[in-house]
C-alpha cells in the first residue's frame, strides 16, 4: 500500500513539475552541394508543447537558435612590418572553432546571450576560453563574419503565434560539409525551460563528391588522372587546331 | 553561369575563368611562353586561395605545352637526352618544392613567399627583357637610318667553366658534348620554383639552355617544351600527395581556354616584329611584378589573417 501511495505520488510530482517543451523540425535533413551550388537557406520551425498542468507563465517565450558546423582548428596572425614589406608575424592557433556558427533569437532574447557567457550561445563564447589578445579574438569573427560564416542575429526567429517560431538558417557557399547541430534554446521569464537538438548534413554529391573523395582518398590515383586530362586536352586542342 | 569547385570549395563564374585561361592563352600563343607565371597571379588576385591556384595551373601548363611539344616533335626539334635528364632531375626538385609548399601553406606563411618570388622573378625578368628589346629596336633603327644591314646581335663568349666540368654528356641532337652536372642544376632548380610557384619555367630555361648550354636554337623550345611537360606532370602528382589542392574543375576550364587562347595569340604573333613583342612582353611582366610588390608595401586592410591549418 504504501508503495502504491509512492509511485502514484510519484507520477502526480512528476506531471506538475512537468514544463514546456520544445518541438523543433527542419525544412531538410541534409543540403546538397552540387556543381552549381552558391549558398542556400533552410528553415527550422518550432513549437511550444505544453498540457493542463503547464503553469501559465506571464512573459512571452523566447527562443535561442544555435547552429554548429564541423570543427575546425585555425592559425590567427597579425601582420607587421618588417623590411618595408608586410609579413604575417605573431600568430595563435584556435583549436576546436566551429567552421560555421549562427545564433538566431527572437526579438527581446538579445540579454540571453551576455547572461549565458559559459555557454555556446555567442559568438563571444567562442573565443572565450583561449587565452590570447582580445585583437586576436576580434579578428577570428570579423573574417569570419566577413563571409558569413559567423552570425549572431538577434530578430532573427520570428513569432508566427505564441507557441510557434521560425527562422531561416542562411549558409552560404564557403560552408565545409559535414553534420550540423542546431540547438534551441527555450527561455521564458530569463529561466530556461527546454533545450532540444535537431541535426542536418552538408554533403558534396555527384561528381563534385567523387572528385572530393578521389583527391582525399585516392591522392596519387586523382594527380595521375588530372595530368591525363592535361594530356589528352593538349593533344586534342593540338590535332584540332594543327595549322599546316 | 557558376560552378562549384570540389577542392578550392568555392563558386567561380565559368566564362571569368575561361577568359582568364583565354587570354593568358593568347598571351602565351603571342609571345611563345608557357603563361602560368600569369595565370597563377590573376586567379590570386581574382580571390581564389594561392594554394588551389599554384596547383591547378601547374595541370593547365601541362597541357598548353603538349600542344607545342608536340608541334616541335613533328619538326624533330626535341632532344630528348637532354629533355630526359632535365625532367629526371626536375622530379627531385618538384618533390621538395611540393613539400615545401605543404610546409608553408600549414604555416601561413605561403602567400608571403609567393608574393615576394613572384616580384623578385617578375621584375627581374621583365626588366632584362624590356633592356633587351630596347635596345635591339634602338639598334635596328640606327642600322636602318644608315642603310645598312641589321646588325648581327653578337652572342655571349663561352662559359669556359662549364666545360671543364667532369662526368661529361655527349647529345646527339644538339651536338653536344658537356657536363651532365649543369644539365642536373639546371633541371633542378627550375622545377623546385617552377612548382612552388606554378610556373612552368620556360622563360628561364629557354635563355639558360642557349647561353649557358649553348644548345641550338633549333631545338631549345621544343626540349624546353618537353621538359615542362614532365616536370609539370610530376608536380602535379606531387601537389595531389602532399596538399590536395589540386582542383581538377579549375584546371579543365582553364586549359580549354588556354588551348583556344593560344591558337589566337599564335596567329596574332606572326604578324608583329620580334622585338616589339619581346618588348611588350618585358612590360607585361614587369606590371605584374609592380602588382605584386604594391601588395607587399601597401598597409593591408585588415591586419589579421585567418588560415585553416586542420579540418
Amino acid at each position: 500500500m504504501g508503495r502504491l501511495l509512492a509511485a502514484l505520488l510519484l507520477v502526480l510530482s512528476a506531471s506538475v513539475a512537468r514544463a514546456e517543451t520544445m518541438v523543433v523540425a527542419l525544412s531538410t535533413p541534409s543540403i546538397e552541394v552540387s556543381a552549381n551550388f552558391a549558398g542556400t537557406h533552410l528553415a527550422l520551425f518550432g513549437v511550444v508543447e505544453r498540457d493542463h498542468a503547464t503553469v501559465s507563465r506571464a512573459g512571452k517565450y523566447e527562443l535561442v537558435v544555435v547552429v554548429e558546423g564541423p570543427s575546425e582548428t585555425l592559425l590567427v596572425q597579425q601582420k607587421q612590418r618588417v623590411a618595408g614589406i608586410w609579413v604575417n608575424a605573431e600568430g595563435t592557433v584556435f583549436a576546436d572553432m566551429p567552421s560555421f556558427f549562427a545564433v538566431y533569437t527572437t526579438p527581446d532574447a538579445g540579454h540571453l546571450l551576455t547572461e549565458y557567457a559559459d555557454e555556446r550561445l555567442s559568438l563571444a563564447s567562442l573565443t572565450a576560453n583561449i587565452r590570447t589578445r582580445a585583437d586576436f579574438k576580434e579578428a577570428v569573427v570579423r573574417v569570419r563574419q566577413d563571409d558569413a560564416l559567423f552570425v549572431e542575429d538577434v530578430g532573427a526567429v520570428t513569432r508566427l503565434t505564441d507557441m510557434f517560431f521560425r527562422t531561416l538558417i542562411h549558409l552560404p557557399p564557403l560552408i565545409d560539409d559535414g553534420d550540423y547541430t542546431v540547438t534551441t534554446h527555450l527561455f521564458a521569464d530569463g529561466v530556461r525551460l527546454d533545450t532540444t537538438e535537431a541535426v542536418f548534413t552538408v554533403a558534396k554529391v555527384g561528381i563534385e563528391q567523387s572528385l572530393f573523395w578521389f583527391a582525399t582518398e585516392r591522392p596519387l590515383f586523382y594527380g595521375l588522372g588530372v595530368v591525363l586530362l592535361a594530356l589528352v586536352t593538349g593533344y586534342v586542342g593540338g590535332i584540332v587546331f594543327r595549322r599546316n | 553561369m557558376d560552378i562549384y569547385l570540389p577542392i578550392a570549395e568555392m563558386p567561380v563564374s565559368v566564362l571569368v575563368v575561361l577568359a582568364m585561361g583565354g587570354a593568358v592563352g593568347l598571351i602565351s600563343g603571342l609571345f611563345g611562353v608557357g603563361g602560368g607565371f600569369l595565370l597563377t597571379p590573376l586567379l590570386i588576385f581574382s580571390g581564389i586561395p594561392p594554394s588551389v591556384a599554384v596547383a591547378s595551373v601547374t595541370p593547365q601548363i601541362v597541357a598548353s605545352s603538349t600542344s607545342g611539344a608536340l608541334a616541335y616533335w613533328r619538326r624533330d626539334g626535341i632532344d630528348f637526352k637532354l629533355a630526359g635528364i632535365l625532367i629526371a632531375s626536375g622530379g627531385a626538385g618538384a618533390l621538395a618544392g611540393a613539400e615545401l609548399f605543404a610546409v608553408l601553406s600549414s604555416a601561413g606563411q605561403l602567400n608571403l613567399v609567393i608574393a615576394i618570388c613572384y616580384t623578385i622573378f617578375l621584375a627581374t625578368i621583365g626588366g632584362l627583357t624590356l633592356n633587351e628589346a630596347v635596345r635591339a629596336i634602338l639598334r635596328n633603327r640606327a642600322a636602318r637610318k644608315k642603310g645598312q644591314a641589321l646588325a648581327p646581335v653578337r652572342r655571349g663568349g663561352a662559359h669556359r667553366w662549364i666545360h671543364k666540368l667532369p662526368l661529361k654528356v655527349r647529345f646527339r641532337r644538339s651536338r653536344l658534348y658537356i657536363s651532365v652536372l649543369p644539365v642536373i642544376a639546371l633541371g633542378l632548380s627550375i622545377s623546385f620554383l617552377g612548382t612552388l610557384l606554378g610556373i612552368g619555367g620556360g622563360f628561364i630555361m629557354v635563355p639558360a639552355l642557349i647561353y649557358l648550354l649553348k644548345v641550338p636554337t633549333s631545338v631549345v623550345v621544343g626540349t624546353s617544351l618537353v621538359q615542362i611537360v614532365g616536370v609539370m606532370g610530376i608536380a602535379t602528382v606531387m601537389h595531389a600527395l602532399a596538399s590536395e589542392s589540386v582542383d581538377v574543375v579549375l584546371a579543365f576550364i582553364l586549359m580549354i581556354g588556354g588551348v583556344i587562347g593560344a591558337q589566337m595569340g599564335a596567329s596574332m604573333g606572326q604578324a608583329m616584329r620580334g622585338e616589339h613583342l619581346r618588348a611588350l612582353l618585358g612590360l607585361l611582366v614587369l606590371a605584374v611584378g609592380v602588382r605584386f610588390a604594391f601588395g607587399l608595401v601597401v598597409p593591408p586592410d585588415d591586419l589579421f589573417s585567418v588560415t585553416v591549418i586542420a579540418p
